[in-house]
This record gives structure tokens, C-alpha cells and sequence, in this order.
């Protein structure tokens, strides 16, 4: 989905507001900035408190097996 | 005490918990734990990489149907982790010839690379794959190798508990 906004005289880029909720942006929110060839991708940064507290029935549950048979794909595939 | 953690250790970070024949394996309760103790915990950042390989691979094959965004997103925190310190493997003296020798006594080359930083780095390897730890343990010039270079060292196979090491 595309937002128009534009950039303030100090450089500010404001985000709309149906952005903000969306991506739960807020004032002092810390903000990932990354440069590509034809614009910039901002991302929220999300500390490690709050990952880790997520709600432990959130992870998805796999068997350990199959992770470990994903070994010998990825060296095959160098 | 330094520990360095294999790769699979690391998955419920980013949101995978990891089970054996429908039993808990290793979650991310089991992983706070970990974090929680007072010592060095240590990984290397070519786990990064395997962690997005193999999950991307799972998603494709349609095993998983993750987020691979949220993943990619949990692994750039975790690299940035206050309380894991990843060990980054480009920047180390690699002995080639150990690594050889390593590589042609188990199979997977991402094992191998991790291990011998491990050697180099901790007092305690946690891994959940027992061949390797077979394999090195089955070869006298690795063996030596390890106590030259670091006499204390050991493998952990399965470790969940690591209060009285």
C-alpha cells in the first residue's frame, strides 16, 4: 500500500497516521533507516525485552529432525 | 564460564521451539534460562545464515508457514543482542589444515566452522548433534589438536541444564 508524505524544512519525514498504527509507531519510537539505490526502508527497532517476553505459545513448534535434515540441503547446495 | 551455542540453540529466538518425537526438545523458556546466567554466551554469526537458509528452505517446501519477514527481523535483533555475543568467523585465524581434517570427518561444513571457533573461544560447546561430537572424539589428531589448544574445553550433547558446570 502506497502513503504520500512529504519532508519538513529540517529534514523531518512525517509518517501518516494510518501508517503509525499500523506499524505501531510512536513518538521517540527508535527507527531502522535503510538506504537502497531508489529510496529508504524504515522499519521500527524492536528491542530484545520484548521479544523474548512474547508470549512463549507464539513459537512455532517443529521437530528438531527436520531442521537437522535441512543440513545436508543447504551443503548440497553451496 | 564461556559457552558457545551451536545453531539449533538459537532458534526460539527467532521464534522456532524445537521438539523430539512430540516432546520438548529446546524452547524459548528453556533459552531465557540460558540467558539469565551469569557467564559468556557466545555465537557464531554464520548461524544467522543457517538459521534464514533452513527455515526459508522449510517455508518453500511448505513444512512451515512462517513470517519470513518477522524472522528476518528477530535475526537482526538477535545479531544485535546485548546478551548473546556473536563471534564473527571471517575476521579469525582459520587453521585450514584442522579444518580439513575436520570437514572430512563430518559432513556439514557450517558444523565444522562453528565448532572449531568454539575451540578457539569458550570452555563449553552446547550442541544437540551427537555426530559430531562422535566423529571428533573418534579422531586422535582433532583430540590433540583441542587440548593443545585449549585443555579444558568440552562438548555438551543435549545440555538443558548448566547451572553447576
Amino acid at each position: 500500500m502506497e502513503y504520500i508524505s512529504k519532508i519538513g524544512s529540517k529534514g523531518e519525514i512525517f509518517t501518516p497516521k494510518a501508517v503509525r498504527e499500523k506499524l505501531g509507531f510512536h513518538a521517540n519510537q527508535l527507527i531502522s533507516i535503510i538506504v537502497r539505490k531508489n529510496g529508504i526502508f524504515v522499519s521500527k527497532i524492536r528491542n530484545e525485552e520484548e521479544i523474548l517476553n512474547r508470549d512463549e505459545n507464539d513459537n512455532v513448534k517443529i521437530s528438531y529432525h527436520v531442521i537437522k535434515s535441512m543440513d545436508s540441503e543447504i551443503e548440497d547446495n553451496w | 564460564m564461556i559457552l558457545f551455542l551451536d545453531t539449533s540453540y538459537l532458534f526460539p529466538y527467532v521464534g522456532i521451539d524445537l521438539y523430539d518425537d512430540g516432546k520438548k526438545k529446546w524452547n524459548l523458556v528453556d533459552l531465557k534460562k540460558l540467558m539469565k546466567l551469569d557467564c559468556e554466551i557466545l555465537y557464531c554469526d554464520l548461524s544467522l545464515f543457517e538459521i534464514y537458509a533452513k527455515l526459508l528452505k522449510l517455508t518453500i517446501k511448505g513444512i512451515l508457514n512462517l513470517n519470513l519477514d518477522e524472522i528476518h527481523s528477530n535475526l537482526v535483533l538477535l545479531s544485535k543482542s546485548s546478551r548473546l555475543t556473536k563471534v564473527e568467523f571471517l575476521p579469525q585465524i582459520l587453521e585450514q589444515n584442522i579444518l580439513k581434517k575436520l570437514r572430512k570427518i563430518h559432513p556439514d561444513t557450517l558444523d565444522v566452522i562453528i565448532f572449531y571457533l568454539s575451540v578457539g573461544f569458550a570452555d563449553y560447546f552446547l550442541t544437540m548433534d551427537d555426530t559430531l561430537k562422535n566423529a571428533i572424539s573418534s579422531s586422535k589428531i582433532c583430540m590433540e589438536w583441542i587440548n593443545n589448544q585449549n585443555s579444558q574445553f568440552q562438548i555438551l550433547v543435549n545440555k538443558k541444564h548448566f547451572e553447576k558446570l
